[in-house]
């Protein structure tokens, strides 16, 4: 029998590394089990909610009392949950920012809007290096801008003190985007931890709390992630404020209908997070022309073009999404001190007619458009892409990959077929890796700052959550051959076999890249990261 | 078929020019000038024959190049390490490999060769260069015709067991379905959804034999009333999709059978040309 103080302190131990990619040490003293409504109900955060609605959320909700000076998470991690400080004081400052770090993303994978040139430069430009500059410099010559990495406007040596009463961490976790600030306790803290799940429903569930996270982000990220936006750059100080104080933001659930077609427009939109799906009627029939993901514009032609006072497109979310939206009279008020925002609007918009035109007149490329959400190619940074016509069925790949991966492949040639291309099941290594969202013990994360999401087989506990998330069903469960001790953390694994995850890792450690790619005798095996790469490897007559 | 990144590959993940392609086709252009100008220097300086030191130097720049082809499988064995892209290897064995045959010409002094073991490895010369490039006519020809023509990618390894899920379907869907369809089901379906069947029909065409094959679902069909046709549907889709992994075993069959009439041969020459080698300057 184990004693019931050792299984406390593993189940700390089981968290230890949870939130933190760099492996900080625990700092949690206790952790509760599930709480009642009436534990939550003591928490100022909790008040506005009925007892039912506070039963149905409390499997997603925890209370943690942590050690001063505890690290909570670093710049980069991925949270999967909002931390609401009940007792103690949090500090929030930049820890990593001189480290040499690849773009998350590379942004030339995914341009859409017009490169405006020029203005990196003065925005850059200045004494106090901000996480902002940071951004900027790394997305220096890229057109798309990552919103929400940008959760706090914090200088070079700045610190923030939350105290009683403050929630953080809500914007990366409500984004499915990485901190871009470490936490760590300045005193003993209870903090109330609430997940995505239920962090959504009560937002949904409460105006109030809506508007409190909606404050909170507009007086801690918005004026940063606008001035980081291409289009935005050149606005000066006054500019940005006045955006600040009138746009609005707009949550959207998966499926919901942010604009329609034919009706007026009269707003500009921005993507903070998650996709939109752009379609326009063909005769009865809606077309897919395009999707929409993080920092790209929507609206801009209804607001350049005299005359053209409606909807020409009608945008919808395929999943969560997080939007901005600037009303025109707001807009015109920006855009008309600043020639070189109506020449970076007018820039995008161009972009946007070519790429909607080219849809529209060729259905194939309609055809990857419908495809492309329902497959993953508009989610994936890193996908395995066959040209079927020019592979032998070797499975040299597949061959390469388990030699690379201790004898077990980590993915199969299977999959969606694309006129002549395969998308295999392989790891995507998403832009927004859901599999990441509620692992247990870390074990899943990306590797380093950079496109590969990666599984540490030491803390991998075989729970299986990361391959349910996974909406291509790309991650594996292995067994292990070998049962769970008697003395497991939780005890439901006891006795139970060992499983293992397991997925492309994209070879980050080898020098020579994925060794799929590197070991294929016929070079068509492909790593894409965007439609546009897809396109380029159609055939020219169906591309 | 042109594409827009036809001359795309990829390294490390990235698409770049690719390089290794016209770099090996460059370096067998070289070899065949080298051995062009040896030849004319050698019908200047002496006669064309095996036995004379030109003569020897093509053999063991023939040998040279085969071991060269032969490092190809070496490196299909050692995948993790990293030496180099398969695709330059590949390239690096199929230019050798032509410029191999050539030689073998050149050392024999363009005369029939005399001799059971040189009959044999002149034999075994020409036909491992004959199913080498068989070997690429068939690389070229059968992806293309497997992506035109089934909707469906299997792997081969798999096949019996997807062959066996679908027998089941069909079997279930012949269960519910009236008379007329079960008795197509046992006449004309059930036999062929046995086992996997290698059909060399399929090198040819794929898509018109498929619809040969299912005409007379589309013939019952007519005989049946609107919710009768739900179970011959069903049915259909499962013979149709045996039908298409059919085509994708007899084919994948090809891809991968062509080794055998190229691989063994291979190893034999290299044993009969170490044994050649020893024989002529021992004895």
């Amino acid at each position: 029998m184990t004693d019931p103080d050792k299984t406390r302190l593993r189940r700390i131990e089981q968290y230890r590394d949870r939130w933190s990619s760099f492996g900080a040490s625990t700092g949690i003293e206790d952790i509760s089990e599930r709480p009642s409504a009436a534990d939550l109900q003591r928490f100022a955060v909790f008040a506005d909610y009925k007892d039912v609605f506070l039963e149905s959320i409390a499997s997603d909700v925890s209370v943690a009392v942590w050690k001063p000076g505890s690290v909570l998470f670093e710049e980069g991690s991925y949270l999967d949950l909002a931390f609401f400080v009940a007792e103690g004081e949090v500090e929030l400052f930049l820890a990593k920012q001189g480290e040499a770090a690849r773009p998350l993303f590379d942004p030339e994978r995914t341009r859409y809007v017009s490169r405006s040139e020029g203005s990196t430069e003065e925005a850059a430009a200045g004494a106090d290096r901000s996480i902002l500059d940071i951004q900027i410099d790394k997305q220096r010559g890229g057109d798309v801008t990552f919103l929400a990495n940008l959760d706090l406007d914090l200088p070079t040596g700045g610190r923030v003190v939350l105290g009683p009463g403050e929630v953080f961490g809500e914007i990366g976790a409500l984004s499915g985007w990485p901190q871009s600030v470490t936490a760590r306790t300045v005193s003993r803290c209870t903090l109330v931890q609430i997940r995505v799940p239920a962090l959504r429903l009560m937002r949904r569930r409460s105006k109030a709390l809506k508007e409190r996270l909606d404050a909170a982000y507009r007086e801690r990220a918005l004026a940063a992630q606008l001035r980081a936006t291409p289009l935005f750059r050149t606005a000066g100080e006054r500019g940005i404020t006045e955006l600040v104080r009138s746009v609005e933001l707009v949550s959207c659930e998966p499926g919901n209908t942010v604009v329609a077609q034919g009706e007026p427009a009269d707003s500009v939109y921005l993507v903070r997070s998650g996709f939109l799906k752009v379609a326009q009627r063909v005769g009865a029939a809606p077309m897919t022309v395009n999707y929409l993901s993080k920092g790209m514009l929507f609206g801009d032609v209804e607001f350049l073009v005299d005359g053209v006072d409606a909807w020409t497109a009608t945008a919808s979310s395929v999943e969560y999404a997080e939007l901005v939206r600037i009303p025109h009279d707001r807009l015109r008020a920006v855009a008309g001190d600043d020639p070189a925002l109506r020449a970076a609007l007018w820039e995008g918009a161009m972009a946007r007619l070519r790429e909607t035109g080219r849809t529209r007149r060729d259905a194939a490329a309609s055809e990857l458009l419908d495809a492309a959400m329902p497959t993953g190619l508009v989610q994936g940074n890193s996908i395995l892409v066959i040209d079927l016509e020019r592979c032998t069925r070797c499975d040299d790949c597949v061959r390469a990959c388990a030699a690379t991966h201790d004898g077990r492949p980590r993915f199969v040639r299977e999959g969606d077929k694309i006129e002549n291309l395969l998308v295999t099941k392989a790891c995507y290594h998403c832009r927004d890796p859901v599999c990441l969202v509620g692992c247990p013990t870390g074990a899943i994360r990306r590797a380093g700052v950079g496109d590969a999401v990666a599984i540490d087989d030491a803390l991998c506990i075989g729970c299986g959550k990361c391959a349910t998330s996974c909406p291509y069903d790309v991650i594996v469960m292995h067994e292990t051959g070998v049962a769970w001790p008697d003395d497991a953390v939780p005890e439901g694994l006891r006795g139970r076999p060992q499983q293992i995850a397991s997925k492309c890792d994209l070879c980050h450690t080898r020098p020579q890249g994925p060794a799929c790619v590197h070991n294929c005798p016929n070079e068509c095996a492909y790593r894409v990261g965007s439609l546009e790469e897809v396109r380029g490897l159609l055939p020219e007559d169906r591309a | 078929m042109r594409k827009r990144h036809a001359a795309a590959a990829l390294e490390g993940g990235k698409p770049v020019r690719r390089r290794q392609v016209s770099r090996w086709r460059a370096a067998f252009y070289a070899g065949l000038a080298v051995s062009a100008l040896a030849v004319v220097g050698n019908l200047v300086l002496d006669r064309f024959d095996a036995t004379t030191y030109w003569g020897m130097g093509y053999g063991f720049a023939a040998a040279g190049l085969m071991l060269l082809c032969a490092l190809y499988a070496a490196r299909r064995r050692t995948m993790a390490r990293g030496w180099g892209t398969a695709r330059s290897w590949q390239q690096l064995h199929l230019y050798a490999g032509g410029l191999f045959f050539i030689l073998v010409v050149l050392h024999m002094g363009f005369k029939w060769p005399q001799g059971s073991l040189n009959q044999w490895l002149f034999g075994l010369s020409a036909w491992i260069t004959a199913t080498g490039l068989a070997g690429v006519a068939i690389q070229y020809w059968i992806p293309r015709l497997l992506t035109a023509g089934v909707a469906t990618e299997v792997v081969y390894e798999r096949i019996p067991e997807l062959v066996e899920t679908l027998r089941g379907r069909a079997e279930e869907a012949a269960a519910a379905a009236p008379d007329p369809v079960r008795d197509l089901y046992r006449r004309e379906i059930e036999p062929a959804m046995a086992g996997p069947v290698a059909d060399p029909r399929y090198l040819l065409e794929v898509r018109g034999r498929i619809a040969a094959r299912t005409r007379s679902c589309a013939f019952v069909r007519g005989f049946l009333a609107g919710e009768e046709r739900d179970a011959l549907d069903r049915l259909e889709t499962a013979y149709r999709t045996k039908l298409e992994v059919d085509a994708q075993y007899t084919l994948q069959r090809v891809l991968r059978g062509w080794l055998w009439t190229h691989v063994p041969p291979s190893i034999a020459l290299v044993v009969l040309v170490a044994y050649h080698i020893v024989v002529v300057f021992r004895y």
